[in-house]
């Protein structure tokens, strides 16, 4: 009898340690499920596609998080080795990321400036450079094909798009 | 201040010799960023004598930008397996490529670019500190961005 309660327990725990180890969902997972672009619009992908404990250092070594805002509005925070994207009506937009103001101060290269076509994608990579006591956040924009292949393998940012998957 | 400069104290003079010593490496330091930027003619004075671009072909231009970070270190840059040029910060070059896949190749990284006949692409070499080595990756950059940042470069030859 008691052998049994061991074994529902350790069932149990495997049951939970394989559920909680779901394998979080990366953008050839999700890319048939992304609605379309709506008439008059286009889409902007931001990503990171370096590991967020390889370059997310900030003052003495503390993880930075950068957020990324579109023409003053934010988008949400762009995670390490992850994805999110927004759909915006045509026209001409500036993004800027930044981890706070200090960092948003020094870099030079938070920026970019780019025109958004109907029905046109855009690719936003974001990269945080690290130094011993302060990360800048640098914003680049990138080709459509090499965007579209950095995506494959990176996860859905959930907690700034998430409301954007059916 | 006035500690420092009393000329007769020996310890005060043993200090004054490490700030020499101290200020000497600073410039060394400086003058080796110097000289391992690039400082060739800009691309606005380049840009005349540059070769045409033969039909069927397409131009991919490949810049570094920045000047202190591992300013001495200037890897080299693949294309196909084949050397077309080294990463030197501040500057630029570029190859002429029929269009298809290459593959640009620096050091541990590896990138696919895509190259479409008479088009301009630009490539460009981020540096990359990692845990003992710098290095760079090449990046296919938006034609809009590359060709604004290209123009305050400096041509460095093939």
């Amino acid at each position: 009898m008691k052998s049994n309660y061991i074994i529902a327990l350790i069932g149990s725990m495997v049951i939970l340690a394989l559920t909680s180890c779901a394998e979080p969902s990366k953008y050839y997972q999700v890319s048939n499920r992304l609605p379309q672009i709506k008439p008059g619009h286009g889409r902007i992908y931001i990503y990171q596609d370096e590991e967020a404990d390889k370059v997310n250092t900030g003052l003495f070594g503390a993880p930075e998080i950068p957020t990324v805002k579109l023409n003053g509005e934010s988008v949400g925070s762009i995670y390490g080795h992850s994805f999110a994207f927004v759909d915006k009506p045509a026209g001409h937009y500036e993004a800027i990321g930044y981890t706070d103001i200090l960092t948003s101060l020094l870099s030079r290269k938070n920026s970019v400036n780019f025109d958004l076509k109907q029905g046109q994608t855009r690719f936003i990579e974001v990269n945080v450079i690290g130094t011993v006591l302060l990360a800048s956040t640098e914003l680049r924009l990138i080709h459509p094909s090499q965007g579209l292949s950095n995506l494959n393998n990176l996860t859905f940012n959930t907690l700034s798009s998430d409301d954007l998957l059916p | 201040m006035i500690y420092f400069l009393k000329p007769k104290c020996k310890m005060h003079a043993s200090l004054r010799t490490t700030l020499l010593y101290c200020r000497l490496l600073v410039c060394i330091c400086m003058g080796l960023q110097i000289v391992g930027c690039a400082s060739g003619p800009s691309f606005a004075i380049t840009q005349a004598s540059f070769k045409p671009l033969k039909s069927g072909n397409g131009r991919v231009f490949l810049y570094r930008e920045g000047l202190y970070s591992g300013s001495v270190i200037h890897p080299q840059i693949l294309i196909d397996g084949k050397e077309v040029g080294k990463a030197v910060p501040n500057g630029f070059f570029y190859v002429d490529l029929p269009p298809g896949s290459h593959l640009v190749s620096a050091g541990k990284w590896q990138e696919r670019i895509s190259l479409v006949a008479g088009e301009l692409a630009y490539v460009e070499l981020l540096l990359k500190d990692g845990d003992f080595l710098w290095s760079v990756r090449p990046i296919q950059i938006d034609p809009d961005q590359g060709n604004t940042i290209i123009q305050k470069l400096s041509y460095t030859g093939q």
